[in-house]
């Protein structure tokens, strides 16, 4: 279940968020989610106490590689989407201060640039899962 | 090579070449002949054991090159290879062995290697060495493997992120795409033979 702790104001919402389950000694996470707005905004970082960082990231695969990218900030139009998901672009968690484990939650806040802060509960995922709850 | 195995050495050089991975295709390419993929090794397993390509004779293998830091790519990859692993019949996985090989040997010790491949399946078996150790492995694959410095010295790396299919007799079989879904990657590999 997501909880997203409203406020009159925000036009961005979020829908689908999860993060998989860690292995042991696995320190790092990715969180999947999308994000849906009115209006258009500009997503410029997340937050999170389950890690010492949370970075926006993109995994970019070409060729059979994968390259690790930083990314400053995601546009979203207005009425679009911006979509994070396995292989591509999610929030990097690095450091985690203990493994995620299947039924947990992980508290997260996105903030964007016109000062909008979004507050969300994520689910974790069993490590084989392909994506949030309800999709196998 | 089996005419099967020459036929999936040409698939894959064609993949490699659609792909537009020049620099690995050129390495990847012999002389003459099919490219030459994978090879001999001596590493050691998540329970300290040495092990090297003799372990796993008779066992479809399926390798793939990554490390326990990594937050997207190999979590991801290792899931769906695992639920593929999942739509298979109990007597097909029972021929198949997943190694996990860690590009980042400096972080992933054999007892870090075993518990996180164990996370994944019962398949799944992690493998490091030195870094002396592993090179010849990477070269054999042609595996591109290279630190990405984070805030706070903390690192990623960015690697090759694509799975190996070597056949029972250790002859290189094809490449399974880390974007393919389970039931994709389950059909192909089916396909080989596994």
């Amino acid at each position: 279940m997501l909880l997203l702790l409203w406020s009159p104001i925000q036009a961005a919402e979020v829908t689908g968020a999860w993060a998989r389950a860690t292995a042991p000694h696995q320190d790092t996470a990715a969180i999947y989610l999308v994000i849906h707005s009115d209006k258009p905004t500009k997503l410029i970082g997340a937050e999170t106490a389950a890690a010492d960082m949370a970075m926006l990231h993109r995994t970019a695969r070409s060729g059979g590689m994968s390259d690790m990218q930083d990314v400053e900030a995601v546009d979203i139009p207005a009425h679009g989407t911006a979509a994070f998901s396995p292989g591509g672009m999610h929030i990097m968690l690095m450091g985690l201060k203990h493994g995620l484990a299947a039924g947990d939650s992980v508290d997260l806040t996105l903030s964007f640039a016109d000062g909008e802060r979004l507050r969300l509960a994520v689910p974790v995922q069993p490590i084989r899962a392909a994506g949030p709850p309800g999709v196998r | 090579m089996t005419r099967t195995g020459l036929l999936a050495a040409c698939a894959a050089v064609g993949v490699l070449a659609a792909l537009g991975t020049g620099v690995l295709l050129e390495r990847a390419r012999a002389p003459q002949g099919p490219p030459q993929i994978g090879g001999p090794f001596a590493l050691t397993d998540g329970d300290g054991r040495p092990v090297t390509e003799a372990s796993y004779a008779g066992k479809w293998r399926l390798i793939y090159f990554g490390y326990t830091h990594c937050p997207d790519a190999c979590p991801t990859t290792l899931s769906k290879l695992g639920a593929a692993l999942d739509r298979l019949a109990p007597a097909e996985r029972t021929g198949i062995r997943v190694l996990f090989v860690t590009v980042d040997p400096a972080r992933d010790t054999p007892a870090i290697m075993h518990d996180y491949a164990h996370a994944f399946g019962p398949e799944f078996t992690g493998l490091t060495g030195s870094v002396q150790a592993l090179a010849p492995m990477l070269d054999e694959f042609h595996v591109y493997a290279r630190r990405h410095d984070l805030a706070h010295g903390d690192y990623a790396m960015d690697h090759s992120s694509i799975i190996y299919v070597m056949a029972p007799d250790g002859a290189f079989t094809g490449l399974l795409d880390d974007a393919l879904s389970p039931d994709e990657m389950a059909r192909r590999l089916r396909g080989f033979g596994a």
